[in-house]
């Protein structure tokens, strides 16, 4: 595990983004450690903007069994949805809004759970409806 | 401490088999086997949840009335129960029915021949034997200094789909004395049935409006031990459908408050009634969770019933879920539909999350507190919404879960599954629903795996009296420009 990543499940979960061809990088925040990565939003309004999103969990344990559900993304956009949601800025003055946004009951019926089928199912939904 | 042990439905019925074979043809001969075990610890219980059998094979074990073992049947057996991280359980039959005392033939094999070997997995031996009506008993060898200590379990359970059978020591939970005041309940299912409900220890989580009118259920029918589990306090809009509150107990702990009706109305001749406020994941009422027989869950936050998803699967501890879901027009101000839904959840049945009363993502949602924020619960979709309820509602749930366990408590094997079953209000319908957990179901794997098998969000800690800001006041604190969505 990298000398920066204190939770387990962050650790794969770098793994797995890593494996689908992002760099990564590992950041604090109100919600413990990010790993943070670029990203071209796909779909929505957004479509084409390139952003930083960043994902944490709370608690240090559980993933794959529980599914990442801080949605962090640099510059701060919120989709309107509720929850608790904060805008903080890291120690590299980068403004974020961290939003909470676990993905629904698919997470439960994936044969394997995987950052793959985050990115698939769940990101991809949360930039459509934004 | 007090001891049990539980069996899955396949080491019962792989044992029950092979010990029971020759006592069935009517031939006197018993017969002996080893078995795999893990621990489940609750506060004041270990549980041995007895999920492998080991059954011998050509030269290790000889059959002269009595049955003996040869030494490498016990290396084998010891060996395996190391390489899978389980403790040994040695199981033989005898010819006589009912809970089994020991021979001095039996003491000397179990306590001085298999567990010192035993003791090499971690664990202490696991004794169990099966009477010829197929009664279990068990005990455990503890190591004490020098000394082997012998605790006779309180009760042994098996759990299947189809029934849940407790098996009791008399000595130890000696069965209750008929009672005028029970006259009409021992004549309607029984002695047999009675002596079994009144040994058990029924968990209510989720002290509401369902779980007051299950608590009060399970005092009236002579449940002589009652466990209530639930953080919360008596508030103004529950006076409409909390059983035992009054406005006078308006602040008090709903566990308090129930505990102090319940200790009035029950019919059992002593009846101890464990109050536990506290939330079902907080180590306290989870431990106590564990002591306890079958739950009822009577919650509708996403983390308790993942808790008790975890503890019917991992701890072969039935829970009986229900839930009541309502819809409103608001526009019209009325009621657009309900239903109420209970279910058994064991490792034999469909588990929570696959029938959908819960998924992880919501836990993890509870965890942050987004389930606190109205916005955001607005934007749930409906199914995943927190639902209103009226006390003839909570009737009919309550109801409905209790007739479930009694049921699946009840049933002789010919009784058709209906351990899933739904009601709708609108056109008065009630139907025995079906169906498995999915392919890729995690709980799966996690049949009778007790202490090995904890969400990982259980914390030993208590939360402050007012927790409900406790994820504010962590935002606040933090540099930036914390705030929760209106």
């Amino acid at each position: 595990m990298p000398d920066g990543l204190q939770s387990y499940s962050l650790h794969k979960i770098q793994q797995e983004i890593e494996a689908l061809g992002y760099e990564t990088a590992v950041s604090a925040s109100p919600h413990g450690e990010v790993v943070s990565f670029d990203y071209e939003v796909p779909t929505g309004s957004h479509q084409g903007r390139q952003v930083r999103i960043g994902v944490s969990m709370q608690g240090s344990e559980g993933y794959p069994e529980y599914p990442p559900h801080w949605v962090h993304i640099s510059p701060p956009m919120d989709d309107g949805r509720g929850g608790v949601t904060q805008k903080y800025t890291d120690p590299e003055n980068r403004d974020w809004i961290a939003m909470s946004r676990p993905p629904g009951p698919s997470w439960d019926r994936f044969p394997t759970k995987h950052m793959s089928l985050f990115f698939k199912e769940h990101l991809r939904r949360l930039w459509a409806a934004m | 401490m007090i001891f049990d042990a539980a069996l899955t439905a396949e080491a019962d019925e792989a044992a029950a088999s092979h010990l029971l074979q020759h006592l069935r043809k009517d031939e006197a001969q018993e017969d002996l086997c080893f078995a795999l075990w893990r621990p489940a610890t609750g506060a004041v219980r270990r549980t041995a949840l007895v999920s492998e059998v080991l059954l011998p094979r050509p030269g290790e074990r000889r059959l002269h009335g009595n049955a003996s073992f040869a030494p490498s049947y016990l290396a084998r057996a010891v060996l395996k129960a190391r390489q899978r991280g389980m403790g040994l359980a040695f199981m033989h039959s005898h010819p006589t029915a009912g809970w089994q005392d020991l021979s001095q033939a039996d003491i000397v094999a179990e306590r001085d021949v298999i567990a010192y070997p035993a003791h090499a997995t971690g664990l202490p031996l696991v004794g169990l034997t099966i009477g010829a009506d197929g009664y279990w008993s068990a005990r455990f060898w503890e190591r004490d200094g020098t000394v082997m200590r012998r605790n006779w379990c309180n009760k042994v359970r098996t759990v299947s789909r189809g029934a849940c059978r407790y098996y009791f020591n008399d000595r130890s939970l000696p069965p209750p004395r008929r009672r005028n005041l029970l006259r009409r309940t021992f004549d309607t299912w029984g002695h047999d049935a009675q002596n079994t409900i009144a040994r058990l220890r029924v968990g209510i989580v989720g002290v509401g409006s369902v779980g007051s009118i299950v608590a009060e259920t399970a005092a009236r029918i002579g449940v002589a031990r009652i466990t209530l589990i639930d953080p919360d306090r008596v508030e103004e809009h529950n006076l409409d459908r909390l059983l035992h509150a009054t406005a006078s107990d308006i602040g008090r702990s709903k566990v308090d408050v129930a505990s102090r009706r319940l200790r009035r109305h029950a019919t059992a001749a002593r009846v101890k009634i464990q109050r536990l406020p506290v939330s079902v994941h907080r180590k306290r009422g989870y431990l106590a969770a564990l002591d306890c027989d079958v739950l009822f869950s009577c919650v509708d936050r996403p983390i308790a019933r993942d808790v008790l998803n975890y503890i019917a699967n991992a701890h072969l501890i039935p829970v009986v879920d229900g839930g009541v879901a309502v819809a409103t027009d608001p526009q019209q101000d009325r009621l657009f539909s309900a239903h109420w839904r209970t279910q058994i959840v064991t490792p034999y049945h469909r588990c929570l999350r696959c029938s959908e009363q819960y998924s992880s993502g919501m836990v993890v949602a509870e965890l942050d507190g987004s389930l606190n924020d109205p916005t955001y619960i607005r934007n749930l979709p409906a199914e995943s919404r927190r639902n209103e309820n009226v006390f003839p509602f909570a009737l009919g749930v309550a109801g409905m879960q209790v007739n479930l366990w009694l049921r699946y408590l009840l049933a002789p094997g010919w009784w058709p599954d209906a351990a899933w079953q739904e009601h709708q209000f609108m056109t008065g319908e009630t139907r025995v629903m079906k169906g498995d957990c999915h392919q890729h179901c995690s709980f799966r794997r996690r049949r009778a795996r007790g202490d090995d098998e904890m969400p990982h969000y259980v914390i030993s800690t208590e939360p402050p009296r007012s927790s409900s800001n406790g994820l504010a006041r962590r935002l606040a604190r933090w540099s930036g420009t914390g705030r929760r969505t209106p």
